[in-house]
């Protein structure tokens, strides 16, 4: 609920100009809603009872393109940060308004403008929700085949600022190998069509830009017909690098699986999807989950969060101690195929999968785990909330390479991260050229002080780590400040590129500013 | 609200997963709407981070308590008691909601208002004291629809159910709007008084599935026990469903799951069944059952947020235009209300109007 | 204004007097240029002190690899010198890597050494018609060509994942290399088909495939050609990834099926193709690679898309002969063909009204670089009467009046800016055929 906002300042008063007073808040709700995303790092915030770290002054809800380009002219006026907002479900804090300003939330504009079957071609307004995107071309036999795990709650804005991918990459690509057209308003309220005829074609240079060069507010994007037929098959290899060779194996002979995951030891002790293989033991973390609940409801819901923030803040000595448990408890790595398609395509490239997965070393676990994983693919995302309510933190790091550095890449982050954090990896989003490692990492600080910076040293040594494996510092969840820093080293010379990008495109600097390294 | 502690916790750190599914934030688009947010504000006034002013209680009031975000969240979260809880303590520390002021006062004069209009319109042969089993049409039922009460004792008619007698009070709801805003006092009161009256009927047949929840369900759980049998109109038709005697049906019709006779009180297939009688066709929303979407008009969400009430009817109704299906149909007078707001071009009826339609026999007398 | 002399010992000294010249025989390869000296470099770095060095004395300087006699180029010609910047001698593959397959070469190679160097190593640049294979990888990265495209291999500026450029002011970039990316804009994607406007593309990383373990060819005919077209999308739409996939109207067909004119005996259909009334008739030719078990798949399910199209399958014969010529032709199509990308819900409409535009004139027709979300129609005259130039002008107004856009480079909006910005002192000369 808003407050009607005084217009007491000149920037308000021109708001009221652009848009009716119902669409525009000062209130101090709002302002203390929309002045985060999903960063991690804010919660460390939240969690110290400061909730509202960088309140925007104003939040805007733009119903059309001309509202938001006249907002952006007005701001540009006025010399004032405008911050595109989505889902905010960023986990970069790419979406703060840390220089204040206006927060455009573009979530009324959520129309789904034309769907073409014959063309495969779907237009939408940037502000609607991930979910219901794929619902409305579901509801015509299509799909846009993009599954992040925050389908349910990002927007499609955002999937295209930030680069995202689902988890059936590999068979339908990032978010921007699917954009046929982008409608854009510049920093200087322009408004632009952008396509790929265009010859160079700046979409991919708006796509993963994070709201720094302009405001995505239209989309077209390529669709597919909606798949008859899906299957999956799990595989368990001894060590690590075994699984990495059977992925590059089967992307490098031309087959496109839907799905391509390998837990790592660690990953696969701790998460291992409990439809899993009869008789044999959960998932240490699926254990722990239940153990603890019962033990901590008998003693009291302190000392569950005390075990826990115990464990993560001695993660060295848990990296260890699993480590040197993994030969005798683990069922090594689990890999994850899924394919998805034609009945006889699914069958001939599922068959070929199969016979390079045993080739190389894996050993045939069915259909179970990776139904199982399908059926539990977002869940995830609920863990984050027991671990910060005990007192602990848990972040990501994704990464990517090509398959010649992956091995080392690996190795060098979890050397890095070993004795700072607890340490799980995944690799998936696998192409011809390389893959991706998502590391996901755990640990706890006593107090607000000591959480961030620990917090800060975990993210500073792991990305050393990554650029000094020639790896690249994000695969899809982009780099607003988070990764602001290494910016200069993953990019080079081609920084002042951006930069000459961002004086053509946002010449008065009010889009986004402090993200990006800019 | 020390009860909700995990809740209050585990949603403050979470990242939206049930956000997409949330009817005003989906109508609005407004974060500060999506449970997440309105379960942080709470969180935050619980633990004074932010000091108990309005402006953070109100998105409190954006919320239908239609559980669907529970529906999407591995925790079990219960959003819907967690902010009626809050306004509860808003309605003690003097901050409810200005639409809300008064609401005690304008329960008891609307109750007042509509058992009135009841006696008016109906004879007093229908509202026989000895009676076993009673009916009790709900507020919105007389308020915006009283033919429907007609509609249904037409149909016990039609079925030989002539024995239901009509419940005339001595509220004409059984008190969820005081549960939904928070006024706990007001709210406890109404319901010993309504559960003194449940006393005559060994079966209570409820037209509203809020009402017929609050006093088969939250009640009893509440304290105020009864033993009285209390079931929705589907539910108490479902058995006789066979036995209807359907003399034009429609061609195809889309069914609306009321949350509080869905989700709430698992009441799924009775009025798919007797729906079913009456149409060619009977169509799904894409969610549907456990997953079906609010229609806009629970927990005071039209006198708090209407521009949301709407915003969601609409949405609800722009599916049923997309398939070209000219009928949709509810067991609730309250979703009827609301989806009818919309004003789509697609009719929107209750469940009992179409059975009454798909059984009226010119030849058989009227009633009293 | 600086004198020649002073330019040409100034490039002398980056590239060595040997690869510096102002012979007639030389600078005439460039005429509509006019230059007044050629140069060639043989590295990225000498690349971009060639640039710096003629920015600081105001020197124009137009880039290519062969020559060329484009007469129009951008900006506007002025007064100031002009040199060519020659890549050709660029063509050293920096390294090949089998294990990530991408290759890593200079941009003056022609495509046909590059594909020849990465077939030793049993590698691919992908099932490009082989047409292209004459441009050198800085000119088709640059200037896209549209007949870059294969179904499974996408376009051929997709392959590219990542470059070295060389700006006007003499500085050097390198795009971070990985298979994907979310650190910002993609800026390699600035200079590919900026048609060296924005900066000269030097070196390039390009992703590479294994030769294919199995290879089919088959080829279909169809009672018109937009049931043809049907079956392509079909064939895609249901998930094949065929290496070419390529549609003819009747006079083509005849053209690429038979081109000695004698029928194909024991196979039915090129009779009754030529015996077809009309512009109708239609052909299809699919060229499948991959595991054969996988290939198999694919073309039972080619077959079916095919039959339920309307499509009678030619013999074998036919598709590998027209496959091995395919191998061969290192040549740009005569006569010159002018293309518009169709859609396909237009497609129906705009095969019908094409060749009608033009009906007293014998018009060749096809469609390739198929997507799911449309294609290429091309067209050309049959007889080869008029000027190449004035033939495509003609078939240029035929399209437009079809209501198809023909196919030219469409600058985005920006453009002049972001020049403005990356060579303000317009250093880079664009040349346009």
């Amino acid at each position: 609920m808003q407050t009607r906002p005084q217009p007491s300042t000149a920037v308000g008063r021109d708001l009221l100009g652009v848009l009716p007073a119902e669409r525009l808040s000062q209130g101090a709700a709002d302002r203390l809603i929309y002045s985060r995303d999903m960063w991690p790092k804010s919660l460390l915030s939240v969690r110290d009872n400061k909730p509202s770290v960088h309140p925007p002054d104003y939040v805007v809800w733009p119903e059309s393109t001309e509202e938001v380009s006249r907002i952006i002219q007005l701001a540009g006026r006025h010399g004032v940060p405008v911050v595109p907002y989505g889902g905010g479900s960023g986990v970069c804090g790419g979406a703060m308004a840390t220089g204040g300003g206006i927060v455009v939330d573009l979530k009324r504009m959520n129309a789904t403008l034309r769907i073409d079957i014959d063309d495969h071609l779907a237009t939408f307004q940037t502000g609607i929700n991930g979910q219901l995107l794929e619902d409305q071309l579901n509801l015509r036999g299509l799909t846009l085949g993009h599954f992040p795990a925050s389908i349910y709650c990002s927007t499609l804005g955002g999937w295209l600022a930030a680069r995202s991918a689902g988890q059936l990459s590999s068979r339908y690509g990032k978010i921007e190998d699917m954009v046929h057209g982008l409608e854009v308003v510049l920093g200087d309220g322009r408004v632009v069509q952008c396509h790929t005829g265009h010859t160079p074609d700046l979409i991919p240079l708006l796509v993963g830009s994070e709201g720094t060069l302009g405001v995505i507010t239209e989309a077209t994007m390529r669709v597919h017909p909606l798949a008859e037929y899906r299957l999956f098959r799990a595989y368990e290899f001894p060590r690590i690098a075994a699984g990495c060779e059977a992925m590059r194996r089967v992307m490098q002979r031309g087959l496109r699986p839907a799905v391509v995951r390998l837990y790592d030891e660690m990953d696969t002790l701790m998460a291992r999807p409990s439809g899993g293989r009869p008789g044999k033991k959960p998932g240490l973390l699926d254990t722990i989950t239940q153990l603890v609940p019962r033990v901590g409801d008998a003693l009291g819901g302190d000392l569950k969060q005390s075990l826990l923030r115990a464990a993560l803040s001695r993660a060295g000595m848990v990296n260890r101690v699993v480590e040197s448990l993994v030969p005798r408890l683990s069922g090594g790595c689990l890999a994850i195929l899924g394919f998805e398609g034609e009945q006889m395509l699914v069958e001939a490239e599922a068959a070929l999968c199969h016979a390079e997965y045993q080739a190389a070393g894996g050993k045939d676990l069915g259909e179970g785990p990776g139904m199982a994983w399908y059926k539990h693919r977002y869940a995830v995302s609920y863990k984050m909330s027991p671990i910060f309510a005990s007192g602990g933190f848990v972040d990501t790091m994704e990464v990517a390479c090509t398959w010649d550095r992956l091995m080392d890449l690996y190795q060098e982050v979890r050397k890095a991260l070993g004795p700072l954090a607890v340490v799980l990896a995944h690799f998936s989003h696998a192409y011809p050229q390389g893959c991706s490692i998502y590391f996901t990492f755990a640990a706890s600080a006593e107090g607000r002080v000591k959480s961030d910076s620990l917090y800060d040293e975990i993210w500073r040594t792991g990305l050393s780590a990554v650029v000094k494996s020639g790896g690249t510092i994000s695969h899809h969840h982009g780099v607003g400040q988070s990764k602001a820093a290494f910016m200069q080293e993953e990019h080079g010379a081609a920084m002042s590129v951006y930069r000459k990008l961002k004086i053509v495109m946002d010449p008065a600097g009010i889009l986004n500013p402090g993200k990006m390294g800019l | 609200m020390q009860q909700y502690v995990k809740e209050l916790e585990y949603c403050t750190y979470c990242p939206k997963m049930c956000r997409h599914s949330c009817p005003v934030s989906g109508a609005t688009g407004r974060e500060t709407l999506t449970p997440q947010s309105k379960m942080e504000l709470m969180n935050m006034l619980r633990r004074t981070a932010i000091p108990w002013e309005q402006d953070y209680v109100l998105p409190a009031y954006g919320c239908t308590t239609c559980q669907l975000c529970k529906q999407y969240c591995a925790h079990g979260n219960d959003v819907a008691t967690v902010m009626q809880v809050g306004r509860a303590e808003a309605e003690r520390r003097r901050l409810a909601h200005p639409a809300l002021v008064r609401l005690e006062q304008s329960f008891r004069s609307r109750s007042e208002r509509l058992l009135a209009k009841l006696h008016h319109e109906y004879s007093a042969r229908l509202f026989a004291e000895e009676a076993q089993v009673g009916y009790f049409a709900g507020c919105d039922a007389i308020d915006t629809s009283p033919e429907e009460i007609r509609d249904a004792l037409v149909v016990f008619d039609s079925l030989d159910l002539n024995f239901v007698r009509l419940m005339d009070g001595p509220y004409a709801c059984a008190g969820y709007p005081l549960w939904a805003g928070g006024c706990l006092d007001a709210a406890r009161f109404v319901a010993t008084e309504m559960v003194q009256s449940l006393r005559r009927f060994s079966t209570l047949v409820v037209g509203c599935p809020a009402c017929t929840w609050l006093l088969r369900e939250k009640l009893p759980a509440e304290g105020f026990e009864h033993n009285t049998e209390v079931l929705h109109i589907s539910e108490f038709l479902y058995v006789h469903a066979e036995r209807l005697d359907i003399r034009r049906t429609r061609p195809a019709a889309f069914y609306h799951d009321p949350c509080y006779l869905g989700r709430y009180l698992r009441v799924f297939e009775p009025p798919r069944r007797l729906v079913t009688r009456c149409v060619e066709t009977l169509k799904e929303f894409f969610y549907t059952g456990e997953e079906a979407e609010c229609c806009g008009g629970g927990g005071l969400v039209p006198h708090t947020f209407p521009e949301a009430a709407l915003g969601q009817a609409r949405r609800r109704m722009a599916e049923v235009e997309l398939f070209g299906v000219d009928l949709v149909v509810t067991a609730c007078p309250t979703c009827r209300r609301t989806l009818a707001a919309a004003e789509s071009s697609v009719e929107v009826m209750d469940l009992i109007a179409l059975l009454a339609w798909a059984t009226r026999d010119p030849n058989r007398p009227a009633l009293p | 204004m600086t004198d020649h002399d002073t330019i040409a010992s100034q490039l002398a000294e980056i590239v060595g007097a040997t690869h510096v010249s102002s012979a007639p025989a030389d600078v005439d390869a460039y005429g509509g240029l006019e230059p007044l000296l050629v140069v060639w470099p043989g590295a990225a770095s000498e690349v971009a002190r060639v640039l710096r060095t003629c920015t600081e004395l105001g020197v124009a300087v137009g880039v290519s690899a062969c020559g060329t006699r484009a007469t129009r180029h951008w900006p506007v010609p002025d007064d100031r010198p002009r040199i060519a910047l020659d890549t050709r001698r660029m063509l050293n593959i920096l390294e090949v890597d089998e294990l990530s397959l991408t290759v890593h070469s200079q941009c003056g190679i022609k495509l046909v050494h590059l594909e020849q160097a990465l077939n030793r190593h049993g590698l691919t640049l992908g099932a490009y018609p082989a047409l292209i294979q004459r441009h050198t990888l800085g000119g088709i990265l640059a200037a896209p060509h549209p007949m870059a495209h294969s179904p499974g291999s996408g376009w051929l500026t997709e392959a590219c994942m990542g470059v070295s450029v060389a700006n006007a002011d003499g500085t050097v970039m390198h795009t971070r290399i990985a298979p994907r990316k979310a650190t910002g804009p993609d800026m390699a994607r600035l200079y590919l088909g900026s048609h060296g406007s924005l900066g000269v593309i030097t070196t390039a990383v390009l992703r590479v495939h294994r030769q294919p373990e199995q290879e089919v060819v088959r080829s279909y005919t169809f009672p018109d050609m937009a049931q043809s077209i049907e079956a392509a999308r079909g064939i895609l739409a249901r998930g094949a990834r065929p290496a070419r996939l390529r549609v003819l109207g009747k006079e083509q067909a005849l053209v690429e099926l038979e081109p000695s004119g004698v029928a194909d005996s024991g196979a039915p259909v090129l009779g009754s193709l030529r015996e077809s009334p009309g512009h109708g008739s239609g052909a299809l030719l699919l060229v499948l690679a991959g595991p054969a078990a996988l290939v198999a798949a694919e073309q039972r399910l080619a077959d079916e898309a095919a039959t339920a199209a309307g499509g009678r399958e030619l013999s074998l014969a036919v598709g590998s002969r027209w496959w091995a010529r395919e191998a061969g032709a290192a040549t740009e199509s005569l006569p010159v063909p002018v293309g518009a990308r169709v859609c396909y819900a237009d497609s129906r409409l705009m095969l019908a009204s094409v060749p009608g535009s033009v009906q007293r004139r014998k018009v060749l027709v096809w469609a390739e670089e198929f997507t799911l979300q449309g294609f290429t129609l091309w067209t050309a005259f049959k007889e080869v009467n008029n000027r190449p130039t004035q033939q495509a002008a003609l078939m240029r107004s035929a399209l437009l009046d079809a209501g198809l856009d023909p196919l030219r480079p469409d600058f985005p909006p920006l453009l002049d800016e972001l020049r403005q910005l990356l060579d303000p002192t317009q250093t880079l000369v664009v040349m346009e055929a």
